[in-house]
């Protein structure tokens, strides 16, 4: 069992989720999609986002726009489809499905502390 | 003192060392060469808007030339090809903590500059006398590609004597479809097996400049006296080869033809009163049959009489693609000939 083919197997399970998570509470350009991962310590190659990106938007989870930016040539903007709304909700629900059954087995007191990635 | 070239980047010119353009050239290249298609031109060329950003950033901070350190921190930044293709499987190891980074990274931090060079097999543009297919091979085998070539000369003149000249032109002509040129520097060196990294690309790409001085002609140079000697018997071979080659392919089309209209005037009926006196008049699989073989000689011939051509006039070489499907069309003929052969011999 390599243990790193694990870890990488359950991150990268996760990083589409995250990138649905992070573009449900607005538009977003790469870089600013990015600033917020590694903020989260998501990610450390920047690069792996990009074939990411590509592969959701022509999944029709994401769609894009060019827009003007401040400094330099336009931006892509990001945002989601309401498919990916859609994938997105169902996404949450196995998450904390996943919260739920680990947190059931890894923490011995009969009401496990609920895990809410929800803020609202 | 240092070479510097303005670089557009996504729209945006930077001035950029020698060594940092090409290591950045290189680093797209790989990336290019990772995502494919028309989904890979846009990853790459968001890629590229985000390297921009990056060195944005550089110049803001005031650099006024962008130099190897920044584009080792960009390519750190972005990652390897094979990592980013990867997905995160470089993440597992690295975002653990920057102390679990495994060794064999640290060693070599950044892209394919850093991959361990395996010697591969190419043509060896720089020592050649018609593609280079020998003295590729030579400087795979590390041999003296003219004491190859002597061992090739001697081995095709016993094909001569005996009856199997066409299987060493054959292996020639095959790897001279097969095995690609060594062009850019990076396979230059992978030819030779030698490391790449930023100062032997640089080197290389020096050399083979169009303004470099003509350096280490001793071993690498085409104008020694043997190479010259083959050179000029190749030429010889190969124009008699031009002209075989087109007698071939011209006879096989008129047999073909003349054969074909012959076969057609018959079965239709068209032109009961021409009546062309052929020994098999009749039997159609014997037209079938010539006109398969007949086709199989125009197709061998032309493609003769083009490498011919390409060797002693320049003419534009065909395609991967064109050569790719005249061998397969080729075989295709050449297996239905056979066939049709073995049907005929057993009536």
């Amino acid at each position: 069992m390599n243990i790193d083919n694990l870890k990488s197997q359950m991150r990268k399970g996760m990083l589409e989720f995250c990138v649905l998570l992070l573009l449900r509470n607005g538009d977003a350009y790469a870089s600013e999609i990015i600033a917020s991962m590694k903020e989260a310590h998501l990610i450390v190659m920047e690069g792996t986002l990009y074939p990411l990106l590509t592969r959701l938007k022509n999944d029709g989870l994401l769609a894009y726009r060019w827009e003007e930016s401040p400094s330099g040539p336009p931006r892509k903007y990001y945002s989601l489809t309401p498919l990916g709304f859609e994938f997105l909700e169902q996404l949450k629900t196995s998450w904390d499905e996943i919260c739920h059954t680990v947190n059931h087995i890894l923490l011995p007191s009969p009401t496990p502390p609920p895990i809410n990635i929800d803020e609202e | 003192m240092k070479r510097t070239y303005p670089a557009n980047i996504d729209g945006q010119i930077f001035y950029i060392d020698e060594d940092a353009y090409l290591m950045l050239q290189d680093y797209l290249q790989q990336l290019r060469l990772t995502f494919k298609g028309t989904e890979g031109t846009e990853i790459v060329g968001d890629i590229e808007s985000r390297i921009r950003e990056l060195f944005e950033e550089r110049v803001a901070s005031g650099a006024n030339v962008i130099v190897k350190t920044d584009v080792t921190a960009v390519i750190e930044t972005m990652g390897r090809p094979e990592q980013i293709s990867g997905e995160g499987d470089g993440e597992s190891t690295s975002t653990s903590s920057s102390a679990a980074v495994n060794p064999e990274d640290e060693e070599k931090p950044f892209i394919s500059f850093n991959t361990p060079t395996r010697k591969r097999l190419y043509r060896n543009m720089k020592n050649k006398v018609f593609g280079g297919v020998l003295g590729g091979v030579a400087t795979y085998l590390g041999w003296n590609a003219n004491i190859l070539r002597l061992l090739y000369a001697v081995l095709a003149c016993c094909n001569f004597i005996f009856p199997m000249f066409i299987p060493m032109l054959v292996l020639y002509l095959l790897g001279w479809m097969i095995i690609p040129p060594a062009r850019t520097p990076r396979q230059i060196l992978e030819m030779k097996g030698e490391p790449v990294n930023v100062d032997t690309v640089g080197q290389t790409f020096m050399a083979n400049s169009p303004t470099a001085a003509p350096a280490d002609s001793q071993d690498e140079g085409n104008s020694n006296f043997v190479t010259d000697f083959f050179s000029i018997v190749g030429k010889v071979i190969m124009g008699f080869l031009g002209l075989v080659g087109s007698a071939a392919c011209l006879g096989g089309l008129i047999t073909f033809i003349s054969v074909g209209i012959c076969q057609f005037s018959y079965s239709s009926g068209l032109f009961p009163d021409i009546h062309f006196q052929l020994p098999w008049e009749g039997e159609t699989i014997y037209y079938v049959l010539i006109m398969l073989w007949s086709l199989v000689g125009a197709i061998a011939g032309g493609a003769l009489a083009w490498a011919s051509a390409c060797v002693l006039f320049n003419a534009k070489a065909a395609s991967k693609t064109t050569k790719i499907t005249v061998l397969i069309m080729e075989i295709l003929l050449i297996s239905f000939g056979i066939a049709v052969s073995v049907i005929a011999a057993s009536m």
